[in-house]
Order: structure tokens, then C-alpha cells, then sequence
């Protein structure tokens, strides 16, 4: 990466890759994959290698999130490096093999830009996540899809917390994207989430091949919401929920929740209450696959992220 | 048929014993969370909700193992293995923990088609398929389900539809255990997500349901009438492959309008490759249900179709 007088050059992206299936029940994802294997004329673009990629097969054949662990936690260090002298977990060796194929993660030879198609049964309509708010390259490409499809086509989820950072199927290139669109029940398919996710698949690759000719992205600012803490459930001695999301929150991901504003509601029949200090915008409220890990939804800020000008460098 | 009912529908009245075992099970599916915790949280720990003069019901969670698993099913469909050849099946089956678990509540709840099956069975459960709130009842000739089936649409907030299964199937879901029973189905939800709005509409109805039972009990006629309905006709399965994998979705005009009639030349399928659309075909309109339920996929239905039919159904009164 160097600058340039409006911005910072930086290399081509030539090797894309689009993951579906990092949870094998999340339909959209699997279903677009295993259509741009068959034929991938849609996700093509001139001079850029685009990857279509199944990653979580077992457990795409099974329809479950995952057989043995979740593969979209299992990109540590540790577990990358984890050696066959036991048998290992079926994802920490399918982990493996993609860092492998990839990867490696950190290295140069990592994939420019992966795409990682999650689905959620909360009501977040398109989001993208964003794991590094420095990553001009994504910013821009965000920024483009926004102002081609409508500001309002999808929020941006910026994930940098200390202690809610996790190791994403997608951390492994140089470029990482989770795309989550919902809602979506698991083990479902609905025409309406396959074609926002379409979309947005198709403005990304548009903006990766326009990059890449030569076009420049002059230096924006983008709306991000940054994560800023997980809520569980309340739970009972036994450590079972003894709670539901409240109707008054339920599927109002983004809306504004203020302190005082119903969250809970017990089993029988009592509210309780949001006593933080501040307006937050709450998200992942209510997905399935949370509440194994302890979480109803999440709270963001509001920050508007600065994004630099961006061309393509002729080193 | 509209409201003039028939003179023999006058003059004939059911009567039934009193209702005294009455069951309300939860988690027959063991990710349909709003029948698991209406029973393991809101029932269990509010037992006055299940009280009433006349009797006093009970609440089980149908499929433990399933529902501690938060999974449909362990080994296979619970709600599939209540036919009288499945109950009946030597225990080579019994490798399947539901089939085991069939056998245990046959003989908890059942034996089915006895004299000693418990009176009433109301199962809950919630479907990914937008059906608003449905209670389903086996024949029509069970003038007591039926009424009871009557009497939740009447006295319900919400919208309620009954669905008939179609004739002559034989009967085979955990309910079916019992002398007398229906199901509320209710959707859309996500399974493996308890909201907390279905599962008010589930307690608020399982409430009516125990009223009901209870004023019949004692002593109150429920007069005959003509019972609309949505009674099942056939199936109809994803457009797929040579190996068996979906090449289209649900139509997104078709999406989300279960109950709404479907006519010849309507949009129900799209392509995922061309993004086609796969029309209906029949000249006889169809109402469509389970549009797109999660766990239809691996038994080959995208939908259920089903026509409006009416019955007429013989008033009830508690037999002394």
C-alpha cells in the first residue's frame, strides 16, 4: 500500500472467493454456491479468479449449523495449527484445509477478498460485517454497493471488540466480508433474502472489476454500527432462560433502544427492563443460533467511519 | 351451505362422558419452542393455569430429549409414530428413541383406541409457514374436537382457521393417542426461536381450551353448526434434480399467502438459475398451507394443498 495525493494505492484483486454454507443450515448462502458451481457465468468478472465454495459440507448434507463445532469460531492460531495426532473435530480439520486452500491467513498468498453468505432469523434485513475499520478497500466497496442500491439497502456491523471478535471462515484472506441477511428461518429458503443477497454479490464484484481497471474511489465517510455489547437471557438457577425478547423489541434490529425501554419478558408475564446509560441500537436480536452461546442480542453505536480515496497502484 | 342446518343436525345431539384427563403436550418437536416452554416454564410453574372446577389438567413435554436437544427429532418424527401397526411393531424398531418414546406415552397417555386413553390430548406446536394461528383436528366426525375447534375460532382475538385432515388417512400423531383432540399450529416461526407473541397466542388458547372443557363439564349444550374448514387434499414438492437437490423456491407470490386460493396459471415456483417462474397447473383452485415449513424439505413438500370444505357438526352436551 502506498499513498497517493487523494488516497492510498493499493494492489489488484485477483483471487475472490464466495463462501456459502459456513452453517449448513443457512440456506441462502448454500443454494447460490452450489448454483455458481454449476455455472458460474454470474459471478464472473474479466481478470479476477471468483471461487464459488461450499464450506462446511458435512454439515450442509446434514442441514445443522455445524457436526462438531462452529466452524466460523474456529480460525485461532491455535486451532489452525493444531496437529493429527488424535482425531481432530470435523471442523477444526475442514478449518484447516480451507486456511490451506485460501489461506494461509496473515501471509501473502492469501485470497485477496472472501465472501462469507451467512443467514439470520433475527430481522437485520442485508447487513454487512466488517471485522478491521481500516480496511479502506472494503469501505469503498461498501460505500459503492450502498450508493448503487439505496442508503438504506443495508447497515454496516463493524466487529472490533476485545472481547467479541471472533475468528471468521473469511479471516483467512486478505479482505473479509460476512455478508447476513435476514430474517430467515434456518433450513429455509426464501426467494425474497436470494435475491437481496444476489444483489449485493453482484454490486461487489462490479465494484472489485471497476477497481481493478483503474477506477478511482475518491474518500468517503460511511455509517457504521459498532458492536459494543452482547445481552444474554436472564437465566434461572439451572442456568435455563427464564426469559423471551419482549414483543416491544422483537424485530426491531437497529431501531433506537433507550434506557428504560422494555427487553424481557418472563415467563410469566413480567417486563424487565434496558438500565445501560445511553441510546444503543440493538442487532442479532433473538437469532436461534445464539442462544447456545448465551447471547439474546447485541448492542452498537452509531460512528461514522472515514474511508480514504483508493486507485489501484501500477507497481 | 351457508347457516341453515339440516333437520337431522336438529334433532341429533352427541353426548359424551365427562372430560377428566386432559393432557397438554409441548414438544412433540423438539425446536417448536413455544409449546416446550409454554409447558416446561409457563405451565409447570404456574399450575393454577391448568385448574379448573371440573378437573385439573396435566403438561408434558412430548419429546424430552429432542426438546433438551433443541432439535426436531432424536432418531425420526415423533409425530409419525402413532399408527396402530407402529405402536403395535415388535421391539427390533426400538433402536429408534422415538419409537421407544412412542411406546411409553401410548402407555402413559393411550393405549390408543382404548377405553383407558386419556379424554383429551391439545399438542402445540409452530411451523416457519405463515398460517397465523390453526387448530387442526383429525376427522369430522368427532363432533367433541370439532367443537372445541369451534369454540377457540369463536372466542379467539386472532384469526383462527381449522384444518381437517384429509379422509381416510389413518390417523398417526402423538394426539391421536387420546379419545378426543386437536392441535394449535401456529406461525411463522423460526424453529429453535421462542417469540414471545406466539407464545402468548399458545397460552391464551390452551386457556380457552381448558374454559371449554370445563363448561362442557358442566352441564353446557354447544349447539350444532356448519364447521368451515380447510380439509388437506395432496401435496406438491420442489421442482429438483436428477439428484434429488431443489432447482427452485418457493414463487415469491406464493411466499407467505397460506390459505390464499391458488388458480391456474399462478406463479408457485422460481427458478434459481433463470428466476423462471413455475406456474399451477390444475384447473380446480387449491388453498395452499405449510407454504415453505423448514422441515418439509426432506419429506418432499414445499406445500399442502387443500380445498374449503363444510361439515355439519351435531351439538354436544355432557352425558350424566
Amino acid at each position: 500500500m502506498t499513498t497517493y495525493l487523494n488516497g492510498v494505492s493499493l494492489p489488484p484483486s485477483k483471487r475472490v472467493s464466495i463462501f456459502g454454507g459456513t452453517h449448513g443450515n443457512e440456506m441462502t448462502g448454500v443454494t447460490l454456491v452450489r448454483q455458481w458451481i454449476k455455472n458460474g457465468a454470474e459471478v464472473q468478472r474479466a481478470g479476477v479468479l471468483v471461487t464459488p465454495f461450499i464450506a462446511n459440507p458435512k454439515a450442509v448434507e446434514r442441514r445443522v449449523r455445524y457436526i462438531d463445532q462452529d466452524l466460523n469460531r474456529a480460525f485461532t492460531p491455535e486451532i489452525l495449527s493444531l496437529i493429527d495426532w488424535k482425531d481432530l473435530p470435523y471442523e477444526v480439520k475442514q478449518a484447516q484445509e480451507i486456511n490451506r486452500l485460501f489461506g494461509p491467513k496473515g501471509s501473502k498468498d492469501a485470497y485477496d477478498v472472501i465472501f462469507d453468505l451467512h443467514n439470520t432469523t433475527s430481522n437485520m434485513g442485508c447487513t454487512l460485517i466488517l471485522e478491521n475499520s481500516g480496511d479502506d478497500f472494503i469501505l469503498q466497496m461498501i460505500n459503492y454497493i450502498k450508493c448503487t442500491l439505496g442508503q438504506s439497502s443495508c447497515h454496516v456491523l463493524l466487529n472490533e471488540h476485545p472481547e467479541l471478535k471472533y475468528e471468521t471462515t473469511r479471516s483467512v484472506a486478505k479482505h473479509a466480508v460476512g455478508v447476513e441477511v435476514g430474517p430467515q428461518p434456518q433450513g429455509v429458503i426464501r426467494s425474497d433474502i436470494l435475491k437481496s443477497t444476489r444483489q449485493i454479490l453482484k454490486y461487489a464484484l462490479d465494484f472489485i472489476q471497476l477497481f481493478n481497471k483503474g477506477e478511482e474511489f475518491a474518500a468517503c465517510n460511511l455509517e457504521v454500527y459498532v458492536l459494543n455489547a452482547s445481552m444474554d437471557y436472564p437465566r434461572d438457577q439451572h442456568g435455563d432462560i427464564s426469559a423471551m425478547i419482549h414483543p416491544h423489541l422483537q424485530d426491531r434490529d437497529w431501531q433506537p433502544l433507550c434506557p428504560g425501554d422494555a427487553i424481557f419478558l418472563t415467563f410469566d408475564g413480567k417486563t424487565i427492563y434496558y438500565e445501560g446509560e445511553c441510546t444503543v441500537y440493538p442487532t442479532f436480536i433473538n437469532e436461534a443460533a445464539y442462544y447456545e452461546k448465551h447471547q439474546a442480542f447485541v448492542t452498537t453505536r452509531k460512528k461514522v467511519l472515514p474511508a480514504k480515496g483508493i486507485k489501484i497502484s501500477t507497481d | 351451505m351457508g347457516d341453515k342446518l339440516t333437520k337431522l343436525q336438529e334433532e341429533h345431539m352427541a353426548s359424551f362422558a365427562p372430560l377428566s384427563r386432559v393432557v397438554v403436550t409441548g414438544g412433540t418437536h423438539g425446536d417448536e419452542l413455544a409449546g416446550v416452554y409454554l409447558v416446561q416454564k409457563g405451565l409447570v410453574k404456574q399450575p393454577e393455569f391448568l385448574h379448573r372446577e371440573t378437573f385439573t389438567a396435566q403438561a408434558i413435554v412430548a419429546n424430552p430429549e429432542a426438546s433438551r436437544k433443541s432439535c426436531r427429532f432424536v432418531d425420526t418424527d415423533l409425530n409419525r409414530c402413532f399408527t396402530f401397526e407402529s405402536l403395535s411393531s415388535s421391539t427390533a424398531n426400538s433402536s429408534s428413541y422415538e419409537i421407544r418414546r412412542a411406546k411409553e406415552l401410548n402407555h402413559l397417555l393411550g393405549p390408543k383406541g382404548s377405553n383407558e386413553a386419556v379424554d383429551f390430548i391439545c399438542d402445540l406446536h409452530t411451523t416457519t409457514a405463515n398460517m397465523g394461528t390453526c387448530i387442526i383436528v383429525d376427522s369430522e366426525k368427532d363432533y367433541l374436537s370439532c367443537q372445541a375447534a369451534h369454540y377457540l375460532k369463536e372466542v379467539s382475538t386472532h384469526p383462527c382457521r381449522i384444518l381437517l385432515m384429509k379422509s381416510g388417512t389413518p390417523t398417526f400423531s402423538m394426539m391421536s393417542l387420546a379419545k378426543h383432540y386437536l392441535t394449535l399450529e401456529i406461525g411463522p416461526a423460526p424453529h429453535g426461536v421462542i417469540r414471545a407473541d406466539i407464545y402468548n397466542t399458545m397460552k391464551m388458547l390452551v386457556g380457552h381450551l381448558l374454559d371449554f372443557i370445563d363448561q362442557f363439564n358442566k352441564g353446557q349444550e354447544f349447539p350444532a353448526f356448519n364447521m368451515d374448514c380447510f380439509q388437506i387434499e395432496r401435496k406438491f414438492d420442489y421442482p429438483r434434480d436428477e439428484e434429488g437437490q431443489l432447482t427452485a423456491c418457493i414463487h415469491p407470490k406464493l411466499q407467505d399467502s397460506d390459505f390464499k386460493p391458488l388458480f391456474q396459471g399462478d406463479p408457485i415456483f422460481q427458478s434459481f438459475v433463470s428466476e423462471d417462474s413455475i406456474c399451477y397447473e390444475a384447473q380446480d383452485p387449491i388453498c395452499p398451507i405449510f407454504i415453505n415449513e423448514a422441515s418439509y424439505y426432506s419429506k418432499g413438500i414445499a406445500f399442502w394443498g387443500t380445498k374449503i370444505q363444510t361439515f355439519e357438526i351435531a351439538s354436544i352436551k355432557v352425558s350424566i
